[in-house]
């Protein structure tokens, strides 16, 4: 265990404990159906069923399945599917997303949410400001800057899914989404992040920060006001939210906190999720591990151990079933 | 007329259906059976001021490939051999594809395997290209030049480049104390050189000369559709092909190269030996082609002088 | 065959390939990454995409691969550019492009280290890079060069094929051949026999008998297996570092 007030431990040593932590989270990997790419899937009962072949899979020769894609089985009736971990972020319509404005287009804006391809975020689809209910004119389309101009942070939603070509339709109808200022962005791979209730997270006291997981495996860190309800004035509509001057130190450290709690999740390949983000900073505040130690070995493997112990915990609570 | 219309629209819209109605009979658009490559012709010394070049022409494909020659300083590793520098260029009136601005990509490929082809095979000596061990050598400037772009460019390069070779005449130089070369004066005053006070000057060569070549190369490309064998594509065809596998042999029947850049089609044995025996065939048309021309040009050489 | 006692310079017998070594996602910025070395080569291959394309280079149908390859030093020259079509046209045989339209694939090559089958180790980094980047593909390459020493005088003459040649070996042979062949074999033939791993990519320099080329392929066929082989035991590890969220 880290003793707050001791020696500190070489590096080596920290990287061995911290690839010792991350071993025996990996082993709980052993009983996963895991598949490389090339490799026959089994087709098991639903053999005589007949099966769907989905995302990751392929014919090949008579009533054998491929993969194509290194990753997990997934069957759902009769759809075998292979979900690859690595990769860009695969759009769902509903998906709440932070994207970069980069090139104003004619009546649209493209963005870079981290996907295959470049999101559209129609003029159609955004709130004019003013809370005004009226068709898009000429004008508002030569005032397309005014709302939002490259490198602009934007939080919003996934409105439609092209069929043809899987290219993304973006929409801020709503007064949460909107033009992202005074805070952080941090990058996280989308497998990191799932589909939760909600996604614009206010974490509670000491923290006092607001949190956007993008499913795109984008996270806002910012103030807490975006998220209360109603954080921005439903008639200003457009305003950005957060603040555009200075941000007050207090602020910006425990920003920079929570950012880097995030980060050493990613790191880790753990799950970010609002709980475990909390229980992260909790633990820095505990070893009084100074916000810059937060990403260094020794505070990444104290993490490590905590989460295999809570996986044993709750492996002991309730058998695995597989 | 209508019939021809429609003929041309079906071609536009489905270029694939068109394309295997004609493979099903074991045909292809412009009447040739799969196996058979175009007519080809060679013409030499097309280019007056080159030392040595070639005009062919296989089918619509036309390459002009010229050779001049220059002294340079031989190498410390090579002192008593020359060099060979290959350049291919598609300027843009010999493709609707080809652009100032961007090149091809074939032109990469090709002058790589040209010149791969070339050392590979032997087919010329660059100890040949020795002016004075250790102070001059010749180095050809090997130029080919894509003038007409339909297909299976190639086997025309490689054809070109051959046939330049056997056209060049190295010319009869001297080398003067400084270390300079010099040409030889032609006629009465060549035979004076001794008595022009330049009795220190290394007389290299006396008479043009050419070079005695070694194994020829020749390259049949095979593109590969749906199992069939397609010899010398057009390039209407050659957008088609899932793949091509270019095979180049020399006389005696040795493999100078198979080169399959990748494609979507994998070949087995089976399918390459195939490849091999319709190279073979096709080494010994060309064969007799470049023959036949060679013996056209020396005819009429002789008939001018 | 004669002299198949005597080793290699390295000590190695004519049919063993080198020791090989593959680190994946040590790029972070990029969506996949290997490096493949096999002992004194090495190539550290980058991926990135599938992208957005800008719309003057993009294709309605699939995705546009690209490949830029990067010598050790100095700049690009032709036997650069030809790698890069070479190894372009290699992939588009087994990458899935037509499941993202109009998207770019970029796969940036760096040579760090050439001591010979510099193309084969570029080949089988750059699929491993593929993989890592999560980008479907119809199957695994193998890809292996074989080097044709010159004839022995006096030692019974056959030349002999030696597998995975050092840069000495390669300059020094009579002839090389690169292969890159598919990982699953064809399925039987009507006459029952199995047909050998297919060709996908053929690059050759020197010349050669045609009998001497089958046989190097059947020699690339078996080494090839080994190479595969490795290939799914290094993907097998690499998937279960990355953790996976309680199912």
């Amino acid at each position: 265990m880290l003793q707050p007030e001791g020696p500190a431990p070489s590096l080596d040593e920290a990287a061995a404990k911290l690839a010792e932590a991350q071993a025996i989270l990996q082993s709980s990997t052993a009983s996963l159906p895991l598949v490389c790419l090339g490799d026959a899937i089994d087709l098991g009962a639903d053999a005589e069923g007949g099966v769907m072949k989905g995302h990751g899979t392929m014919m090949a020769g008579e009533a054998q399945l491929q993969a194509t894609v290194c990753g997990l089985v997934e069957r759902v009736n009769k759809l075998v599917s292979v979900r690859a971990l690595k990769g860009r972020y695969t759009a769902q319509v509903g998906d709440v997303v932070v994207g970069r404005v980069t090139e104003v287009a004619q009546k649209r804006w493209k963005m870079d949410v981290n996907g295959k391809q470049d999101a559209a975020l129609l003029l159609a689809s955004v709130n004019l400001p003013g809370g005004v209910q009226r068709r898009r004119t000429n004008v508002d389309e030569l005032n397309m800057r005014e709302l939002y101009q490259e490198n602009d942070l934007i939080s919003a939603e996934v409105q439609q899914i092209n069929q043809g070509d899987g290219a993304v339709a973006l929409h801020t109808r709503s007064a949460k989404y909107g033009k992202l200022q005074g805070g952080q962005l941090v990058t996280v791979a989308p497998y990191l992040i799932k589909r939760l209730k909600q996604h614009f997270v206010a974490l509670a006291a000491p923290l006092d920060v607001g949190i956007i997981l993008g499913c795109n495996g984008y996270v806002w860190i910012g103030s807490k006001d975006l998220v209360d309800a109603g954080g921005r004035d439903e008639d200003e509509g457009m305003e950005a939210a957060g603040p555009s001057g200075q941000v007050d130190l207090q602020l910006r450290e425990r920003m920079c906190r929570v950012a880097n709690a995030v980060r050493a999740l990613a790191a880790l390949g753990l799950p970010v999720h609002p709980p475990a983000i909390v229980e992260v900073c909790n633990l820095s505040g505990l070893l009084r591990v100074e916000i810059k130690d937060m990403l260094g070995p020794e505070f990444l493997a104290q993490v490590a151990y905590r989460e295999a112990d809570r996986r044993q915990a709750e492996g002991d609570a309730q058998p695995m079933d597989h | 007329m209508d019939s021809q219309l429609e003929a041309e629209a079906f071609k536009r819209i489905y270029p694939e259906e068109y394309f295997q109605r004609f493979l099903s009979e074991g045909t292809r658009p412009d009447g040739r059976p799969l196996g058979r490559a175009r007519s080809t012709t060679i013409g030499f010394g097309a280019v007056s001021t080159a030392d040595g070049s070639a005009l062919v022409k296989i089918g619509s494909t036309t390459l002009l490939a010229g050779i001049k020659l220059e002294v340079m300083t031989p190498t410390a590793e090579a002192p008593d051999a020359g060099k060979i520098a290959a350049t291919f260029e598609m300027p843009p009136l010999c493709s609707p594809d080809a652009r100032p601005e961007r090149r091809l990509e074939e032109t990469s490929v090709v002058v790589q395997q040209v010149m791969n082809a070339i050392e590979s095979a032997g087919l010329v000596n660059t100890k040949e290209l020795l002016i004075s061990t250790g102070k001059a050598a010749w180095v050809a400037y090997l130029d080919i030049y894509c003038l007409d772009a339909d297909g299976s460019l190639l086997d025309a390069a490689l054809l070109a480049a051959v046939a330049a070779f056997a056209d060049l005449t190295l010319p009869p130089v001297r080398v003067n104390p400084e270390g300079h070369v010099l040409p030889v004066l032609s006629g009465a005053q060549g035979g004076n050189l001794r008595e022009n006070g330049d009795a220190s000057s290394e007389v290299v060569t006396v008479e043009r000369r050419k070079l005695t070549l070694g194994a020829m190369p020749w390259a049949a490309t095979i593109g590969l559709y749906k199992g069939h064998l397609i010899v010398d594509p057009t390039a209407e065809e050659e957008a088609l092909l899932e793949s091509t596998v270019t095979t180049i042999l020399d006389e005696a029947g040795r493999l100078i190269s198979l080169f399959k850049p990748g494609g979507i089609t994998a070949v087995t044995t089976a399918l390459i030996q195939d490849c091999v025996e319709l190279t073979r065939h096709r080494a010994r048309e060309l064969k007799q082609i470049l023959e036949e021309s060679s013996q056209e040009d020396e005819d009429e050489g002789d008939e001018s002088q | 065959m004669s002299s198949q006692g005597s080793l290699r310079k390295d000590g190695r017998t004519f049919n063993q390939l080198r020791g090989m070594v593959c680190d994946r996602g040590l790029l972070h910025r990029a969506d996949g990454s290997a490096k493949w070395s096999q002992d004194g080569t090495s190539v550290l291959v980058g991926v990135y995409g599938p992208k957005n394309m800008p719309p003057k280079r993009e294709d309605p149908e699939k995705a546009v691969l690209e490949v830029l390859w990067k010598p050790k030093s100095g700049i690009q020259g032709p036997e650069e550019r030809e790698a890069e079509i070479i190894l372009r046209r290699t992939l588009e045989a087994v990458v899935l492009a037509p499941l993202f339209p109009r998207a770019g694939i970029s796969v940036v090559v760096q040579v760090i280290h050439d001591d010979g089958s510099l193309l084969s180790c570029a080949i089988n980094a750059a699929c491993a890079a593929l993989v890592d980047a999560g980008i479907p593909m119809t199957g695994l390459l193998a890809s292996v060069t074989i080097a044709l020493a010159k004839r022995d005088d006096g030692a019974g003459g056959g030349a002999h094929l030696q597998l995975d040649p050092t840069r000495e070996e390669q300059d020094g042979a009579q002839a090389t051949v690169c292969l890159a062949l598919e990982t699953t074999p064809k399925a039987a033939t009507s006459n029952g026999s199995v047909e050998g791993e297919a060709v996908v990519t053929s690059t050759t320099r020197g010349a050669m008998a045609i009998e001497e080329y089958l046989e190097a392929l059947d020699r690339c066929r078996m080494a090839s297996r080994t190479i595969n082989a490795f290939a799914r035991l290094s993907l097998d590890k690499a998937q279960r570092r990355l953790e996976l969220p309680g199912t």
